[in-house]
């Protein structure tokens, strides 16, 4: 039974990546007009041109060429970069060693505060703790995570010199100079990030509250915190879980804008050279991992609420 | 917190929403006090220049209120791609579970996927920095935003009476979406846009902070802050003030739709009165 749900999950994936792609594809490659001439510009020489529309195999059908990227694609060949004459997931490989740690470690950080200060904020709800905590919430997911950064610079970096104010001290060098490195950025993701999931774990736990379970939980003679943290917690996860599915495409693009912020060498500063530099193979590639892994994440999400909640796993053998 | 107070907040944050479009609206008149004045670079506050200027010469006060136009603009642009599409598509898919209510829905986590700084990075071949490419990138974003909420408010009146009645009374499916659905989520939508809009105020700023936003001379706050980024030190202020204008406006947009939303859902206003009990 599960393993159905598995695969017809999984051929759902795979209709998902190939019609993303189709749609990369067509703004990058078809949309534009001439992409060879959108790289060199409009005053290359007419023999260059076709040198680089050969090179890229735009001499050839749409179809043809559309099926031939995507078919490097699963054999995990992303096309080689134009400024770099490197293969683009090399070329990616390389900034992943900053960027993934930054992306994990402020979604961890996010988890961390958001769970326990909704649960607070729904176990004291309506008191004075709990519109405390609420106007916080909602003045932090105001803030925006560049000006965060900043402020966080001036203080951190500055004026108490604890923290640098950006660039990237290399795993090499240490896991102590490197996680110091990251420790703003993080913050600077985090932050916002948390104070929106916090209100979604504080909603959805007051929602839970009104549940018969909790008054079966009562009628046993649990204490209100027994019931507050697990009973109505656990159940309140589901539905959290799936916001954080949800927030992970926040997440991908405050890290490379925030990269950029602190100079750090990751994902964003390879786009943002990519952009400049017009190099379409790079940008393509990229903007695929990127797609590619929101996708991906809200399907494994998917797949976890359908493996955790009996009721959907049943209602999804049935249909 | 109560009620009075909260009505007070809610009052001052649509007086700010019709400032804030006043002030967009007078950016062209600031032209001169935005112009680049290599004579006049980083003169502190004072009275001449309220907020001092910038490295360029720039009057930061006239920058300020001028950067409302590209981000009130940019946040517009997309909540109203965002609501145009995404309404009517929530609305067809909440009618009935078929085939292509689901592909609508499919169709939603598809484009959700596409982060809209990944969009702008996309269409920025196409368009270039600027006004419409980031509305396009935040707008595109928007669509599966409302069209999951009214989707989720909808999905339920389609089984009510009064639709069945509209039915045998021969009406439409379209007019009943149009006349019987609509005006019942109309709150839902209401609370979605302000909250939209203060997203997108933040978007805004995000893509305009990398040069993918609006361009000079054009006044942005994302921008401010790149281009304060450098003088960090020297002058503090020209970080610190942009910054406070996004995150005011954003703040007052999210707080105005926390608030609809609250007035959208009968079990929350009773909390509400509740707490005031």
């Amino acid at each position: 039974m599960v393993i159905r749900i598995f695969i017809r999950k999984l051929a759902g994936l795979a209709l998902f990546l190939a019609l993303a792609s189709l749609f990369i594809f067509l703004i990058v490659d078809v949309l534009p007009g001439d992409p060879a001439e959108l790289m060199l510009g409009t005053d290359a020489r007419a023999d260059t041109l076709q040198a680089l529309r050969h090179q890229l195999g735009l001499d050839q059908p749409l179809a043809l060429q559309y099926l031939s990227w995507i078919s490097g694609l699963l054999r995990f060949d992303f096309g080689t970069s134009m400024t770099y004459a490197t293969p683009v997931l090399s070329l990616i490989g390389e900034r992943l060693p900053v960027s993934l740690p930054l992306a994990v470690m402020a979604l961890a950080l996010t988890t961390l505060l958001a769970i326990p200060l909704g649960a607070l904020s729904a176990q004291h709800y309506g008191s004075r703790l709990d519109h405390a905590i609420k106007t916080g919430f909602q003045l932090t997911l105001a803030l925006p995570n560049i000006w965060l950064a900043l402020l966080l610079i001036m203080i951190f970096a500055m004026s108490l010199h604890w923290f640098p104010a950006g660039g990237f001290a290399g795993w090499k060098s240490g896991l102590f100079l490197g996680l110091k490195s990251l420790f703003l950025p993080v913050l600077a993701l985090a932050l916002p990030q948390a104070a929106i999931l916090a209100r979604i774990v504080r909603a959805e736990m007051r929602d839970k509250a009104q549940e018969n379970f909790v008054l079966g939980a009562r009628a046993r003679g649990l204490s209100e915190k027994d019931i507050l943290w697990h009973h109505i917690l656990p159940n309140a996860m589901l539905p959290v879980l799936s916001i954080m599915g949800l927030q992970f495409s926040f997440l991908i693009a405050g890290t490379v804008i925030i990269e950029t912020v602190f100079s750090l060498p990751g994902l964003g500063r390879l786009i943002f050279q990519a952009i400049t530099q017009r190099d379409l193979p790079l940008i393509k590639g990229t903007a695929m991992l990127l797609v590619g892994s929101v996708i991906l994440v809200n399907y494994i999400v998917d797949l976890m609420a359908t493996l955790l909640d009996p009721r959907l796993r049943r209602s999804g053998a049935a249909a | 917190m109560t009620k009075r107070f909260q009505n007070r907040l809610f009052t001052s944050g649509l007086l700010f929403i019709l400032v804030y479009g006043a002030l967009a609206v007078a950016m062209p008149f600031l032209e001169s006090h935005y112009q680049i004045r290599i004579d006049q670079r980083l003169i502190p506050m004072s009275s001449a220049h309220w907020l001092g200027t910038d490295q360029f010469g720039r009057d930061t006060f006239a920058m300020v209120i001028g950067g409302c136009f590209a981000s009130l603009s940019v946040a517009a642009m997309a909540v109203i791609i965002g609501a145009g599409i995404g309404i009517p598509l929530g609305l067809i898919a909440s009618e009935d579970e078929n085939a292509l209510s689901r592909s609508i829905l499919s169709l939603n986590d598809l484009i959700f996927a596409f982060p809209a700084l990944v969009i702008a990075i996309l269409l920025h071949n196409i368009f270039g920095s600027g006004i419409l490419t980031a509305g396009l990138a935040i707008g595109l974003f928007n669509i599966p935003v409302f069209a999951r909420t009214i989707y989720g408010a909808s999905r339920p009146l389609w089984t009510k009476d009064f639709v069945k009645a509209a039915r045998l009374a021969g009406r439409s499916t379209f007019m009943i979406a149009a006349v019987h659905i609509l005006p019942l989520v109309s709150s839902v939508v209401l609370a979605q846009i302000a909250l939209q809009m203060g997203l997108g105020i933040l978007a805004e700023a995000g893509l305009s902070y990398v040069g993918l936003g609006v361009v000079p001379p054009m006044p942005s706050w994302g921008r401010m802050l790149n281009e304060a980024q450098t003088l960090i030190v020297i002058a503090p202020r020209l970080a610190i003030i942009p910054g406070l204008a996004i995150a005011l406006s954003a703040f007052f947009f999210t707080w105005i739709g926390d608030r609809l939303s609250d007035y959208a859902d009968p079990r929350r206003r009773e909390a509400h009165e509740h707490d005031r009990a």
